[in-house]
């Protein structure tokens, strides 16, 4: 009984931290206006899956393909999996994540700016403020972090990624954004819509939620 | 392997005795018992069978060639059968002179499902991204080649797409060719064979699987053999394939 009291506690407190981070996050790109966060996180580990890749170009956020000569374009797959918390009560995620962002601005030696994941250690449901998915990802929303290596350097170091599922077919309707704040890095867009996580919509390929798996 | 062995009974006797037909009788029971048995072994991993009935299939490569002299593939990912993601790149690609590019990447990603109502639930995806591409000492050059192929399962329905997929600034035999390229474009090549340009070809039902390849460049390499004019008049010469160069190739399919 002592054993159970303490992990109730534990959970009790781990929801309530992850609530009050998500309620009072200051302002970012991800929520640009202070005080009025656009999602909050939901089920920590939920049983689910995120799986799928395509391309993003810039200016993000808009459904527009630029010319490959440009190099102005990312291009990814990505797949996380939570098989819900296991008897140590510790997330069971697994995934990986390849990135490879062909911005000149961005290029290490002539190399695109190529990053893979070493490691995911947790993921969430995103909801919007009345307690659904986040709008305009109607079949399901992740967020999950992890660390990465970048290939063109071999350094490691942490990732962010808010991931969106809207329907069939993803390109155009499907959204992915990926911090990496120690080297400063991030794919983000502005707040399109006031209802749901300003997501950068995919010019090509897919996202796909799986509830179950 | 007792009815396979009552055939050759069969066979070698022309007819069937009563006492085979006995044999042949128990045999064909137990053969169906057993079979019934396997049935129903299926049966009870039935959620393990559909699974992987959803299983999707992603791949992906930057270059192809496949000719007499030479053959190779660089940058190649493909998607592992449970799923997941599969990536791969090579800084620089040169298969036997006759193919070159920079900075290819492969991607290949996806999962396969049954969603709560036991519909099929799949994705796969998967990319091929290149630089500098140089194909047959300069025939066909590009700045840049993404092909992006896309397929998804979801309630019941099943689609693909090359959405994504771009060629820039391409040069095929000395003549530019601007903006996108439409689906299937062949471009002659006099002595060398033809180019397809941005080829997809697509597959499945549309309600139940669909599958799409998309081969940004796709040369095919031809010659003529015999043919020729003689005191009684010409023949035509046979026209054979000696192979291809595939350049930024992307395959996905859910069923």
């Amino acid at each position: 009984m002592p054993k159970l009291r303490n992990l109730a506690f534990l959970l009790a407190l781990g929801v309530a931290a992850m609530v009050a981070w998500s309620c009072d996050r200051p302002a970012t790109p991800v929520s640009p206006q202070a005080n009025k966060p656009l999602f909050w996180f939901g089920e920590q580990c939920p049983a689910a899956k995120m799986t799928g890749g395509g391309r993003i170009d810039f200016p993000p956020g808009e459904a527009q393909k630029n010319p490959p000569a440009s190099h102005q374009y990312e291009t990814f797959g990505a797949h996380v999996i939570s098989s819900g918390f296991d008897q140590n009560g510790n997330c069971a995620v697994k995934g990986s994540l390849e990135w490879v962002d062909h911005r000149d601005e961005w290029r290490i030696n002539g190399r695109p700016l190529n990053l893979h994941s070493t490691a995911i250690t947790f993921v969430a449901t995103l909801l919007t403020g009345g307690g659904e998915v986040a709008g305009d990802c109607k079949d399901g929303a992740l967020y999950w972090r992890g660390t990465l290596v970048v290939k063109n350097t071999g350094e490691e170091h942490g990732f962010e990624v808010f991931d969106c599922d809207n329907g069939e077919p993803g390109v155009g309707h499907d959204g992915f954004e990926i911090f990496v704040p120690d080297i400063g890095y991030e794919v983000t867009c502005p707040d399109r819509r006031p209802e749901s996580p300003p997501l950068c919509v995919l010019t090509g390929g897919n996202r796909q939620f799986h509830p179950t798996h | 392997m007792t009815n396979y062995a009552f055939s050759e009974t069969i066979g070698s006797a022309g007819a069937l005795k009563k006492e085979d037909c006995m044999k042949k009788r128990v045999a064909t029971t137990a053969g169906s018992a057993m079979g019934l048995l396997v049935l129903g072994m299926l049966s009870a991993a039935l959620p393990w069978a559909q699974a992987w009935a959803q299983a999707p299939a992603a791949q992906s490569f930057g270059v192809a060639v496949n000719t007499p002299t030479a053959s190779g593939t660089s940058a190649v990912a493909v998607l592992p059968a449970d799923g997941g993601l599969a990536s791969d790149n090579a800084p620089s690609v040169n298969v036997g002179g006759l193919a070159g590019a920079e900075n290819a990447f492969a991607m290949a990603s996806g999962a396969g499902d049954l969603d709560p109502g036991g519909t099929p639930d799949a994705t796969a995806v998967s990319s091929s991204t290149l630089e500098s591409v140089t194909l047959l000492n300069g025939l066909i050059t590009a700045d840049g080649v993404v092909a992006l192929a896309s397929s998804a399962a979801k309630g019941g329905m099943a689609s693909s797409n090359a959405e994504g997929s771009q060629l820039a600034n391409l040069v095929v035999n000395g003549v530019a060719i601007t903006s996108d390229v439409a689906p299937n474009t062949r471009v002659a090549l006099p002595g060398v064979g033809y180019a397809v340009l941005n080829e997809q070809s697509f597959t499945g039902d549309g309600v139940t699987s669909s599958g799409i390849t998309v081969n940004m460049i796709h040369v095919v390499l031809q010659t003529v053999s015999g043919g020729g004019c003689g005191l009684l008049g010409c023949l035509p010469g046979v026209l054979t394939t000696t192979g291809e160069i595939i350049v930024g190739s992307a395959t996905s399919s859910v069923q």
